[in-house]
């Protein structure tokens, strides 16, 4: 089992993650390995087993309808890109 | 060729809590940019969302009055995407275990009674505002809306055409408007449509290519949209062409539906359990507390009205629709001995006249229930008349007085004194003989002219019922 | 004051007390320290003088006025994974390197309402992705044994710092070995607690149903009582469990007799380097000396852990670093033409490729068509680890093994070869799996380099573990070993 160079370019697009072209032969090489690692779990059965999302498995954990957050643009400018009036900005996304 | 159409229809419904659904921050409408997106709102790194109660609640609400089955294990998952109005590069949904399943609502399609099946309802949250064209050259984003909690409501794909699409669509929104569970503020984005839309020949067995066609806010709008892409759909097809399986917009200016420019990576989701969340558990006594609090049922309610209370089906879906007339309608009847099909008549030609003029809705309604019942109280008694009862109204609205004041200052106490009333129709008699001579020739609608001519003389202020009575008497004499 | 940095917190805390110093001039001996040793050991991302000194100052009035808490005036350093309010927290990553948090990690806030004072924030592989603190953007933290050998990740800032004794209490994140195997490498004591204990709030998030922040320090003594600042309940984790804080330090003392101690035999197969073998072979008879009962078990899922590990741990970050996209915050690409090249240049820019291998690995096994496989089986096998554990703690209180098959590993060992750093994560991967609190404390020297022991116990069973850890720290002595002989100081 291996990771071809579509596999990598179609991962890299999902995953909004640019890659240089001649970047891709190395990608392929070192993901194919973690990939033949990641087989090992095959070995075993576990077609009756149910699958374990949640380490312990704690019930409702859930909050009041209350506004706690106010005035949540205080400290907005010590970590926001790119603001303008207020907005977030991006290049023109057209739909 | 005989073609088919297969319309699917999933509705975004807000539900009407007052801070989000995994944050405390608020969701009230129309604040100024990112006003109210908190930390775990903008995706700061390290942030984690705790789910709101309510909005819990209101599901089982949807739920119960969709007669759906509530999951007592509900879990949620992550939806993984890039948008730039979605910060944490996925949406937080529900996949495998939806909190509502197998519901089903009871519509109107052509004067019958169909049944559209619910697939699920499923809890969510909202993306946050992009705006494009504003500034130039960029799009420009508010994540105030951004986890505000939806309710996702898909139907089977069963709905034939337009108008039981938009029938299926009203049907639904009375329903979460009058549990509460949704505001219903269309303008404000409360209550959202997509559409799945195919067609195919009568008889066929597989199903056409479907077209999403998304975030359509009016019904106006999804008919229109319905209409259109079935119309296109049918033209490519009887060219010989394919549908493409693609999402498309509504452009109302245009009135057309076209494909959006983004390209759609084949959808791939990769759903998995959110591991920030544990499972809901619901139990029976939850989903009994909720019962508890439903109210009628719209569709209930409008068949109460018809048979309770005699009133035609137009006028009983005027009144029950919309809970906040229901509620108002509800409210006279209980403080009054009134017949409903009075007040009724009153309220749906009356005061709805009134609502439409200054336009605006029952909830700012410069009339309340008591004032009207008084009211109607002196024009069931006759000591107005009807006509004399509608200026009024209108009068109430404008200032705020109250009816005996204004029947007062307007001089509008109906007459019913005999010996006022037999002065007038005596003069009525003398100044229009010709008249009275066509209702003794057999021209017995010719009364009515000679009533409005008391009416006319005495200012409206004449008991019409009792100038019919003498008019009468005189005539056949 | 040299002294100082050999004792214990509580004779830190005693002198503080005792006004034999004050918490300002604790706090400047280990600032001290730190500018002049860290050049070498790199341990340190950002150092907080300023700040450090202010709540020194301010808890020495606490102290003063006579309400100092357990651990008032006691300096410490957070990992970087922690965000710390008007801090720049950068998560050993590029792409936050000019992020300033806007408020405090849930485990930061406990302890500054325990009046401790923060030294800075310490490095970490990237993202907490990596084994040897070599994917930071700020460099690698060196090991205090060999400065030419690695301090383990990913928190190998913190240890390194507790090593070289720059600080006496440090955080940590342990996502699948990120406190243990670093405490093991730089022979420090450092405690992965149960799933939910110690919240997440705050804590920049790798793989969210692996993560678990927990303390450092020299020994297990200090590990309670940062312990019990730390741990329970916060109502802004759902994940986070109901209990709330504990005293963590009341039954350290315990009796161990009769406690029996489970050996998992799997994790002493032929592989195990023998110089190892040996030294826990030693620590375990030592312990088994001190009244407790010895027991040969079975984990039979051990085979598969590592990649059962890893396709979960990278399924979950790919997801979470979806965040991290140049829109709100964190590194931005110049000039971005469109939206998909804003994101593309600017991730592809603010990642290290270990971080970028990851996501795509997780991105590719949460693919429709391989999420059966991958996703999906990897769940099962959790199930099945986690069900091998509740079988063997039906008959064991602790299981005990090495920390890591080897000693510190020179720098770039691993360079060309992530699967192989993947492997050596074999032994403390299941306690993240599996949800179970997990403590590593020296047990040896080989090579002149420390060699960790790793106890495991039953969930939420943290003071149990704690007073084993201390019943072999009374009774031995590796955990006072120290560099000062390679550091010169």
């Amino acid at each position: 089992m291996s990771i071809s160079s579509k596999n990598v370019e179609e991962m890299a697009r999902l995953a909004r993650i640019s890659i240089n072209s001649k970047d891709i032969p190395s990608y392929c090489e070192q993901l194919s390995k973690i990939l033949n690692f990641m087989n090992e779990m095959q070995s075993i059965d576990t077609d009756t087993i149910e699958p374990l999302a949640h380490p312990i498995e704690e019930i409702n954990a859930t909050r009041a309808d209350v506004v706690t957050e106010a005035d949540t643009r205080q400290n907005a400018h010590q970590y926001a890109n790119h603001m303008l009036d207020n907005f977030y900005t991006v290049p023109q996304v057209i739909d | 060729m005989l073609w088919e159409t297969i319309i699917g229809l999933e509705v975004h419904v807000q539900l009407a809590t007052k801070s989000k659904i995994f944050s405390g921050a608020s969701t009230s409408y129309g604040s100024s940019a990112n006003e109210r997106a908190c930390a775990v709102d903008l995706a700061l790194p390290g942030t984690l969302p705790v789910l709101n109660e309510r909005v819990v609640e209101l599901a089982i609400a949807l739920g119960l009055a969709i007669d759906g089955n509530i999951a007592s294990y509900s879990t949620f998952a992550r939806k993984n995407y890039f948008y730039p109005d979605s910060p944490k590069g996925y949406q937080i949904s529900q996949f495998e275990d939806p909190i509502v399943s197998n519901g089903r609502l009871k519509i109107v399609a052509e004067n019958d009674l169909k049944i559209i099946n619910i697939t699920r309802a499923h809890l969510e949250e909202d993306a946050g505002k992009s705006v494009h064209g504003e500034y130039t050259d960029v799009t420009a984003i508010d994540f105030n809306r951004a986890g505000t909690p939806l309710l996702e409501i898909v139907s089977e794909p069963e709905l034939k055409n337009a108008k039981e699409a938009v029938s299926y669509l009203k049907e639904l929104y009375y329903l979460v408007t009058s549990i509460g569970i949704c505001d219903g503020n269309m303008q404000e984005g409360s209550f959202r449509c997509d559409a799945n839309v195919s067609i195919r020949e009568q008889g066929a067995e597989m199903l056409g290519t479907r077209t999403e066609v998304k975030n359509i806010n009016s019904f106006k709008y999804v008919e229109r949209a319905i209409n259109f892409e079935v119309v296109r759909q049918r033209e490519i097809l009887e060219n010989g062409g394919k549908v493409s399986q693609e999402t498309r917009l509504f452009d109302p200016e245009k009135n057309e539906t076209r494909a959006m420019r983004t390209k759609e990576d084949a959808h791939d989701y990769r759903y998995f359990p959110d591991p920030d969340l544990p499972p809901i558990l619901i139990n029976e006594a939850q989903i009994d507390k909720v019962r508890a609090t439903l109210p009628e049922l719209p569709w209930d309610k409008r068949a109460r009205y018809v048979e309770e209370y005699d009133l035609s089906l137009d006028e009983a879906s005027m009144l029950a629709n919309d809970y906040s007339v229901s509620n108002y309608f509800e409210k006279c009847l209980g403080e009054s001995t009134l017949s409903p099909k009075f007040v009724a008549h009153w309220i749906v030609g009356g005061l709805f006249s009134l609502l439409n003029k200054h336009s605006t809705t029952i909830s700012f309604s410069r009339v309340s229930p008591a004032s009207l019942n008084e009211l109607l109280g002196k024009i069931f008694r006759k000591e107005i008349s009807a006509n004399a009862g509608k200026r009024v109204l209108e009068i109430m609205w404008e200032t705020l007085n109250d009816v005996d004041k204004i029947i007062d200052e307007e001089e509008l106490v109906q007459i019913s004194d005999d010996s006022v009333l037999q002065q007038s129709v005596d003069k009525i008699v003398k100044d229009f003989p010709q008249q009275v001579q066509e209702y003794k020739d057999g021209k017995e609608k010719i009364l009515g002219f000679l009533v409005g001519q008391v009416l006319k003389q005495t200012q409206g202020k004449a008991n019409p019922e009792i100038v019919k009575t003498m008019l009468e008497r005189i005539l056949k004499a | 004051m040299h002294d100082v940095i050999l004792s214990t917190v509580s004779t830190l805390k005693e002198g503080l007390l005792s006004k034999k110093y004050s918490s300002v001039e604790l706090t400047t001996e280990y600032l001290d320290r730190i500018a002049t040793i860290d050049t070498s050991t790199n341990s340190f991302i950002t150092v907080c003088e300023e700040e450090a000194l202010r709540q020194a100052a301010r808890a020495d009035e606490l102290i003063k006025q006579g309400k100092a808490g357990v651990l008032t005036g006691i300096p410490y350093a957070n990992k970087d994974i922690f965000c710390t309010k008007n801090i720049r927290t950068t998560c050993g990553s590029k792409m936050l390197d000019n992020f300033i948090a806007p408020y405090n990690a849930t485990v930061v806030e406990k302890c500054m309402d325990a009046g401790m004072v923060m030294l800075g924030k310490t490095n970490m592989d990237e993202f907490a992705m990596g084994s040897s603190n070599e994917t930071s953007y700020y460099g690698r933290a060196n090991n205090p044994w060999d400065l030419t050998r690695v301090s383990g990740g990913s928190s190998g800032g913190s240890a390194a710092a507790i090593a070289a004794r720059l600080a006496p209490l440090a955080t940590g994140s342990d996502t699948g070995g990120s406190i243990r195997q670093p405490s093991a490498f730089c022979g420090i004591s450092g405690l992965k607690p149960t799933y939910g204990r110690v919240s997440r709030y705050g804590m920049i998030a790798f793989g969210s149903s692996l993560d678990q922040g927990g303390p450092m320090a020299h020994c297990v003594e200090d590990l309670a009582l940062l312990l019990s600042v730390i741990a329970g309940h916060d109502h802004k984790d759902s994940t986070s469990n109901k209990r709330g804080p504990e005293d963590f330090s009341r039954h350290l003392n315990k009796s161990i007799k009769s406690k029996v101690i489970g050996i998992p035999k799997e994790y002493f197969s032929n592989n195990l380097n023998p110089e190892i073998q040996i030294i826990i072979d030693e620590a375990i008879k030592h312990i088994e000396k001190l009244g407790a009962k010895i027991k040969d078990v079975s984990l039979p899922s051990t085979s598969l852990v590592v990649p059962t590990y890893y396709v979960l741990a990278s399924a979950e970050c790919s997801s979470n670093m979806s965040r991290y996209d140049g829109v709100r915050f964190g590194h931005r690409c110049e000039d971005p033409n469109s939206i998909d090249d804003l994101y593309e240049r600017s991730r592809a820019e603010g990642f290290g490729d270990e971080v970028k291998r990851r996501i795509l690995m997780g991105t590719y096994a949460l693919s429709s068509g391989y999420y059966d496989a991958y996703y999906e089986k990897a769940q099962k096998i959790r199930r099945l680890v986690k069900n091998d554990y509740i079988s063997v703690f039906k008959d064991v209180d602790f299981l005990i093994g090495p920390t890591c098959p080897s000693i510190a590993f020179h720098a770039e060992t691993f360079a060309h070869d992530p699967v192989q750093m993947y492997l050596s994560d074999v032994y403390t991967v299941s306690a993240n799996l599996a949800g179970l609190p997990s403590l590593s404390l020296p047990a040896g020297f080989t090579q002149g380099m420390p060699v960790g022991m790793q106890i495991t116990g039953n969930y939420f069973k943290e003071s149990e573990l704690l007073s084993l850890g201390h019943a072999y720290q009374t009774n031995t002595d590796w955990h006072n070993r120290y560099t000062t002989e390679k550091l010169g100081r």
